[in-house]
């Protein structure tokens, strides 16, 4: 072995040295402010050892030559101290204090933060020069100690009233911004916030929190610590806490602090939980994110543990510590313990958490196995009773024997299909979770899973399940056979092939149909869901879209109701029309809409194109609707005008009774004619005769025809030949409807046959048209009278409507008097009836007609014989 | 309350004698029972927090889905290997999970654009991962594409970089698809090439490679006899092979070697005129068939078609009294039996055609097209006009 041919130490640029221990230890330069107070904290901490009733106090002031001074009334230091702790990089006065005290057994030892000797090294980052002037408690000797970065350090004798130390550091230029007061404040208090000693800026404050709830060990009562610990959340943090969980804990390692659950998103699953930490009242490290449980990502708060070790540069902690898995474990327990104890005793608070955070709290069940069975069966779910955790659910269904008697958890897992579940598990008396929320459903595959031998899971959006849809009998089933095939049928030609249809019997009986997904359509989802979920690389992607996008469509089960009204009237329908087909696409419509969430491309069209179908329908019927409306109404009109002519009509009729005959215009049948004149104009019943040539009341034949027949009480008409005019008018007559009597004359000779609908009218018959008035007059009246008496009923209730007595040309002629036909004719013109002639005065009705007055007495005599009332 | 650690203790006992299980019914074929024992063994894993445990489970569930022919299913199944955001998979796997996909991918097929990006994918992934010495198993899968397309020269020089990569020393631990694989396929393309000498030579070669699973070697080596022989005239034999083929065959799940060993017995029977043999390996055929996949559609449409046709065949060229030993499904109308059955043939090829417009359209080529287009037409010239317009 060669020997050594020198030996000599190795140089040292002390300078260099702090400069780069300093820069490489501490992450941020603020924390030399840290550093500082904590010594201060320390020195104080250490003099209370002595001096029970010191007021701790820390002074921090920037003065204008860019010094910023910490001063404290701590335990100061002597010149000894400065030498062999203050100078040496490495040795800790705190330390060596701590281990006597420690060896002493005093109390105040765990209250001690530095350990290392190099905080004051911090100074370093931004200072140019370092002076510290001290006076140690229980001495009257101050000292003052400067030094600027090198290895060489000055020290002064120096005056202090006080004992304490105040640290003055002159800022170096590129750190001027430590030199503002409020951004000094904020280093403060993030770095400060829980020194249990008044911190004093430029001589305002205290400026950090000095009530810390966890720090405290007595309440006045619950309600206090509750208020009070609420109170320092609100402060610390911005987003406000659903709930707020102390942390005492109290055992091989120990920490205190606070947990809120809080409002603030999260907004995916790769986030945690953060937590601020401490150690002995010193910040370390913010928001941390391995202390809290993986799971616990709706979690933030705050811990102060004096088990946790921290760095030397102590902006974190040592994460391989036995303390750091212990108080994981722990928090967990505290959280878990703390929503159970809400589930039991604050269920609107843990409803609360629950609506906020449910993808977390279920999501990180599924993931986490040791979260899942403390929470399992606490977490709540969407049910058609309402929010509940699967523990109550579980009391809800009775269990069913096709399924070994185990409870059935109901789901679906769609939220698009809740009406409809919800409607038939209401129906069934079944609970019913809504699991359409993510994660949900693994939730209950885990669940059921774990407990194989108590549950099992149905899901209702892709099982037929014959307690819900019970199957018909085959008997029965053949009774809708006709309408499944015709409802097949038709989906089928609207374009959906994959849809096929079911009969069931389900409740309610107002759910005409249902429709249910199937386990292919499981399979697609599952494909969806990767697609949304995975980050695949372009082409693998690729695969899987066109895997989706060339699988035929997943068969949809459409169940329909044999207990549905609805259902049951198609069944018996002629279901081949327009309309009851698009009734049939209407049902499957409505299905889908109840399950909105199997809505795709082509059921949309379909549902599009059959409303537009129907409203198309719709508008066809309500035009339909309009038209008869207006038909009917064009009718009503009419008849109002032909009730309004009739009683025009009636108006126009004369009040004595007036028969219109209607007989050809051959001379033939003058004699006819007179004969009948004869019988009706005279006794006993002074009847108006009046044919279509008597008067013309308008151009055209059959305006005046019309016009007749609107006047006449009744008709005579002669059919012996079926004359073509006679014929035409007695149609009109008969047309008209009314009640007005018809008689028909018919000579016993006619050759013709009497059309059927007049068999029935009075018929008259006589031998001959050329047979003389006598002879007519006689056959004819036989047919009216027997023995002098009216024998037929359309004829007496003619002279009961009678009013008056026509006066006729018959009448005037058969007095005595022998009246000039030019006296005849005015006084029928001036005078229609009789009941008008005798009412008038007679020198009036000479004066009127130019007949002279002593004929009227005569006349009037004879006619007031001739007519008296018929028996 | 049994303690944490000795749950993991009996969960990594449970793993290891499940996950045996399941490798023993995998290398024997049965593929269901087989995924059944695998899911038991991953949650065995999970439990005892083996994730690469669970995730040689997951990738063997995939594996075994893919060969049921439940290609959908194993897509799924080996999705989450292929996920970008989960660092920790081991490249083999990600590697073996893309060749399924490519696999899957070709049997449905999607269209060759993306299946060559797939390929493209694999060849980085390869490369980024040193692990070119795997590129075999690509190669082996791109031959097979080729042969599809009907590119048979590239298949075949595909096919033999392949087996020449197999064949090198360094594998880099990865075995990927077993010799019969690549054996089979080497036949196949020779005989598609119309060289079986070269075929004959392959299957000669093959007799002196072991496999480590050789569950399927006897059903894939006697299917290949069956069809050289067949292609070499040697009926005889050719039946022999097949049926050889035909009863190993019922016994093993996996599709493709199943559907395969029954097409080609059927080919070999209506090549000897055994209709009711024929029949029987129909029915077989028609049960084990999944749809998802329409290069297998295609090939069952047009095995269904040849068998109705050689019925019209024999029917058209025998007496009456022959005529009525054939079982199966008698033409019903009044209508010759003869056109009755070409009439069947022709409803099968028309369903044949839609599956071939289908692969040969996403694998831009015309095989399948040209090949049941001249079976169509032969159909078409016998039946009346009539007919063929209401099939």
């Amino acid at each position: 072995m060669a020997s050594s041919i020198a030996r000599f130490s190795m140089g040292l640029n002390f300078g260099g040295l702090i400069q780069l221990l300093a820069r490489h230890l501490y992450p941020e330069p603020d924390v030399f402010v840290r550093e500082l107070v904590q010594n201060a904290h320390d020195a104080i901490e250490r003099r209370l050892q002595n001096d029970d009733e010191l007021a701790g106090r820390i002074d921090i002031s920037i003065s204008r030559n860019r010094t910023i001074v910490f001063r404290d009334n701590g335990i100061g230091m002597s010149e000894d101290d400065i030498r062999r702790f203050l100078s040496v990089i490495g040795s800790s006065g705190t330390l060596d204090a701590l281990q006597k005290m420690e060896a002493e057994g005093r109390e105040g030892a765990q209250r001690l933060i530095g350990q290392f000797g190099i905080g004051f090294l911090s100074a370093f980052l931004v200072a140019k020069r370092v002076e510290v002037r001290t006076r140690k408690a229980g001495t009257d000797r101050a000292l003052r100690w400067q030094n600027d970065g090198s290895l060489d350090c000055e020290l002064y004798d120096d005056e202090m009233s006080q004992p304490g130390t105040e640290v003055t550091v002159l800022v170096d230029d590129n750190y001027g911004y430590f030199l503002d007061e409020r951004r000094l404040t904020q280093v403060i208090m993030k770095y400060c916030d829980f020194i249990p000693f008044p911190i004093m800026l430029n001589g305002n404050g205290p400026i950090n929190e000095l009530d810390i709830p966890f720090y405290r060990s007595h309440w006045n009562s619950d309600e206090e610590k509750v208020a009070r610990y609420e109170m320092f959340v609100r402060r610390r943090y911005s987003d406000t806490p659903l709930d707020v969980i102390p942390v005492d804990i109290d055992e091989e390692h120990s920490a205190r602090g606070v947990l809120m659950i809080t409002d603030r998103s999260i907004p995916d699953i790769q986030t945690s939980g953060v937590m601020d930490i401490l150690i002995r009242r010193m910040f370390i490290k913010p928001e941390d994110t391995n202390l809290l449980p993986p799971w616990a990502k709706f979690v933030r708060g705050v811990i102060d543990s004096p088990s946790l070790e921290p760095t030397a540069s102590r902006d974190n902690y040592k994460g391989d510590h036995p303390s750091v898995a212990f108080l994981s474990r722990k928090l967990g327990e505290i959280i878990v313990n703390r929503l159970m104890y809400l589930s039991k005793n604050e269920p609107q608070r843990f409803k609360q958490i629950n609506q906020w955070h449910h993808w977390h709290l279920k999501g990180m069940a599924c993931v986490y196995d040791d979260f899942f069975k403390q929470v399992a069966g606490l977490l709540l779910f969407k049910t058609n009773q309402g929010l509940m955790s699967l523990d109550t659910y579980l009391t809800k269904n009775s269990s069913r024997p096709d399924f070994g008697n185990r409870a059935p958890i109901y789901y679906f897992s769609h939220s698009g299909a809740a009406t409809q579940f919800k409607r038939l598990a209401d129906a069934r008396g079944w609970t019913v979770i809504d699991a359409g929320w993510i994660f949900e459903v693994d939730f209950l595959r885990k669940y059921a899973e774990q407990n194989p031998a108590t549950t099992v899971l149905v899901r209702l959006d892709t099982t037929d399940d014959p307690l819900m849809f019970q199957p018909l009998p085959v008997s029965e089933e053949e009774k809708f056979r006709g309408l499944l095939s015709d409802m097949q049928g038709h989906l089928t030609q609207i374009g959906l092939q994959h849809v096929r249809v079911r009969m069931r019997r389900f409740q309610p009986p107002e759910i005409p149909a249902v429709v249910l997904g199937s386990m292919k359509m499981e399979q697609e989802e599952k494909i969806r869901d990767i697609l949304r979920r995975a980050a695949l690389s372009s082409s693998v992607g690729d695969i899987l879209e066109e895997v989706l996008s060339d699988t035929e469509e997943a068969p949809l089960f459409v169940n329909l109701n044999a207990d549905n009204r609805l259902i049951r009237k198609l069944s018996d329908l002629n279901r081949q029309t327009p309309t009851v087909q698009s009734i049939l696409t209407g049902i499957y419509n409505c299905a889908m809409v109840h399950s909105h969430n199997l809505l795709t491309e082509n059921n949309t069209r379909v549902m599009h194109d059959q409303f537009l179908e129907l409203l198309e329908n719709l508008l066809n019927a309500q035009e339909s609707l309009v038209s008869a409306r207006h038909e009917l109404e064009q009718e009503r009109q009419q008849i109002i005008q032909y009730r309004d002519r009739d009683s025009a009509a009636d108006s126009r009729r004369p009040e004595h009774i007036r028969l219109f005959m209607m007989a050809p215009f051959d001379a033939e049948y003058m004699v006819l004619e007179g004969a009948i004149r004869e019988i009706f104009e005279t006794h006993p019943y002074y009847f108006e005769i009046q044919l279509a040539r008597d008067y013309v009341f308008g151009p055209s034949l059959l305006e005046n025809i019309k016009e007749h027949i609107g006047r006449a009480h009744g008709f005579i008409a002669e059919i012996s030949t079926l004359n073509a005019n006679v014929m035409f008018e007695l149609g009109a007559v008969m047309l008209a409807g009314d009640d007005r009597p018809v008689f028909t004359l018919r000579s016993r000779n006619a050759e013709k046959d009497v059309p059927a609908d007049l068999r029935e009218k009075l018929r008259i018959e006589y031998d001959s048209v050329k047979d003389s008035v006598d002879r007519l007059v006689s056959d004819i009246r036989n047919g009216l009278e027997r023995e002098g008496r009216i024998i037929h009923d359309q004829i007496r209730s003619l002279l009961a409507a009678r009013k008056k007595r026509f006066l006729s040309r018959k009448l005037l002629e058969s007095t005595m008097v022998k009246l000039q036909p030019a006296h005849t004719e005015s006084i029928m013109r001036h005078y229609s009836t009789v009941e008008d002639f005798l009412a008038t005065d007679p020198s009036l009705v000479s004066r009127q007609t130019g007949v002279p007055d002593f004929l009227l007495p005569a006349i009037r005599g004879e006619l007031n014989s001739k007519t008296s009332p018929i028996q | 309350m049994p303690n944490a650690d000795f749950v993991r203790f009996i969960a990594a006992r449970a793993y290891e004698q499940y996950s045996y299980i399941a490798a023993e019914l995998y290398n024997d074929r049965q593929l269901q029972p087989a995924i059944v024992q695998y899911r038991k063994a991953r949650d065995a894993a999970l439990r005892c927090s083996h994730q690469k445990g669970a995730q040689h489970c997951s990738c063997m569930i995939g594996a075994c889905l893919y060969q049921l022919g439940r290609f959908r299913e194993a897509l799924t199944e080996l999705s989450p290997f292929l996920d970008l955001l989960v660092k920790e998979t081991a490249p083999w796997l990600r590697y073996n999970a893309l060749i399924q996909y490519i696999e899957a991918a070709q049997k449905l097929p999607v269209a060759l654009v993306t299946i060559d990006r797939a390929y493209a994918e694999a060849e980085q992934l390869l490369k980024t991962t040193h692990n070119t010495a795997w590129r075999h198993e690509l190669l082996v899968h791109r031959a097979r594409l080729e042969l599809a397309r009907g590119n048979t020269d590239a298949a075949l020089s595909t096919a033999m970089e392949s087996i020449a990569l197999k064949r090198a020393p360094n594998e880099g631990g990865y075995c990927g698809q077993v010799w019969d694989y690549h054996y089979d396929g080497l036949v196949d393309i020779a005989l598609a090439s119309g060289k079986p000498e070269a075929a004959e030579n392959y299957v000669n070669q093959w007799a002196r490679h072991e496999d480590q699973m050789p569950a399927n070697r006897h059903i894939r080596r006697a299917r290949c006899l069956a069809d050289l022989r067949c292609f070499q005239g040697r009926y005889a034999e050719a039946a022999r092979w097949a049926e050889i083929a035909f009863e190993a065959a019922l016994a093993t799940d996996y599709m493709e070697v199943r559907t395969a060993a029954f097409r080609s017995f059927i080919r070999v029977r209506l090549a000897v005129g055994d209709l009711n043999a024929a029949r029987e390996g129909l029915v077989k055929y028609a049960q084990t068939l999944r749809g998802e996949s329409a290069i297998e559609r295609y090939a069952f449409y047009v095995t269904l078609g040849s068998y109705y046709e050689a019925r019209a065949n024999i029917i058209g060229s025998s007496s009456p009294g022959q005529e009525q030993s054939t079982k199966g499904a008698q033409p019903t109308s009044k209508a010759p039996p003869k056109v009755q059955f070409t009439l069947v043939a022709l409803r099968a090829y028309r369903k044949a055609q839609k599956a071939a417009d289908k692969v040969d359209g996403k694998l831009k080529c015309n095989l399948r097209i040209r090949e049941v287009t001249v079976r169509i037409s032969d159909c078409e010239s016998i039946l009346p006009k009539k007919m063929i317009q209401g099939a």
